[in-house]
């Protein structure tokens, strides 16, 4: 097994792979998108929230949750013969904020999960990318019997410059996850254009 | 549990590993290909 850098620059017999992150607050959906996508049964490191969490991980709005995502989810989608794409889910709390570094090493970009009903647990996620500089986009994770807003709402409730796209999606449906990755892409690829103008200018 | 399964792995010579570079990837044909790819799906 070998494993190559996101440079698309595979050798003869070495997929060319790309990674991207899938961030967001707690139990806002990104274990469900990855799941929803992922060719393979996808690597999961979910744990049952005990009462040790009571007080921590704030339920408010996902009563019904009773596992969390402890280091991360893994998933793979292979493309052609010569290209991988793996989806990076981090991991929601506070205190497993030390993995994103390590996640977001190389990515493509990052796709922010937000719930409208939590929309202040997306902060986090946003102010880590932007200090970072990846590229990422909001996608609105429209939960059964949530609100629903325009993106514009949303972007103003986020403070979000106005060239992030915002795409609504549903989690489970991988259709609507992989529109959310198109648009993840394309925005890398006009993002990637501006960086290199600026760059010249 | 990754970090030593993958460090075993690589000690053993069963896999190579190279380095990611830091910054975010801008190469824009793996990025087209990607695009071209999760559109064909």
């Amino acid at each position: 097994m070998d494993l190559s850098r996101s440079d698309g620059a595979g050798g003869a017999g070495v997929p060319t792979t790309a990674k991207i992150l899938i961030a967001g607050g707690f139990g806002v959906g990104k274990t469900t998108l990855v799941g929803a996508i992922s060719e393979i049964r996808p690597l999961r490191t979910e744990e049952p929230l005990s009462d040790r969490s009571v007080g921590i991980d704030d339920t408010h709005g996902v009563g019904a949750k009773s596992t969390t995502t402890v280091a991360m989810d893994f998933g793979r989608i292979s493309f052609q013969s010569q290209l991988v794409l793996y989806l990076f889910g981090t991991p929601g709390q506070e205190r497993f904020w030390f993995m994103w570094d390590d996640l977001s090493v190389g990515a493509i970009g990052a796709v922010i999960m937000a719930d409208t009903r939590r929309i202040a647990d997306c902060f986090a996620s946003i102010d880590y990318f932007e200090r970072a500089g990846t590229p990422f986009i909001i996608a609105v994770n429209c939960f059964d019997g949530a609100r629903r807003f325009e993106p514009d709402d949303i972007r103003v409730a986020l403070t979000l410059n106005p060239d992030v796209p915002i795409a609504m999606c549903d989690a489970r449906d991988r259709d609507s996850v992989k529109k959310v990755l198109v648009v993840l892409v394309r925005y890398v690829m006009s993002w990637s254009n501006q960086a290199g103008r600026v760059a010249l200018g | 549990v990754v970090r030593v399964l993958l460090g075993d792995l690589a000690e053993e010579g069963m896999l190579r590993i190279v380095s990611a570079q830091r910054q975010p990837v801008s190469d824009h044909r793996l990025l087209r290909m990607v695009l071209d790819g999760l559109e064909s799906l």
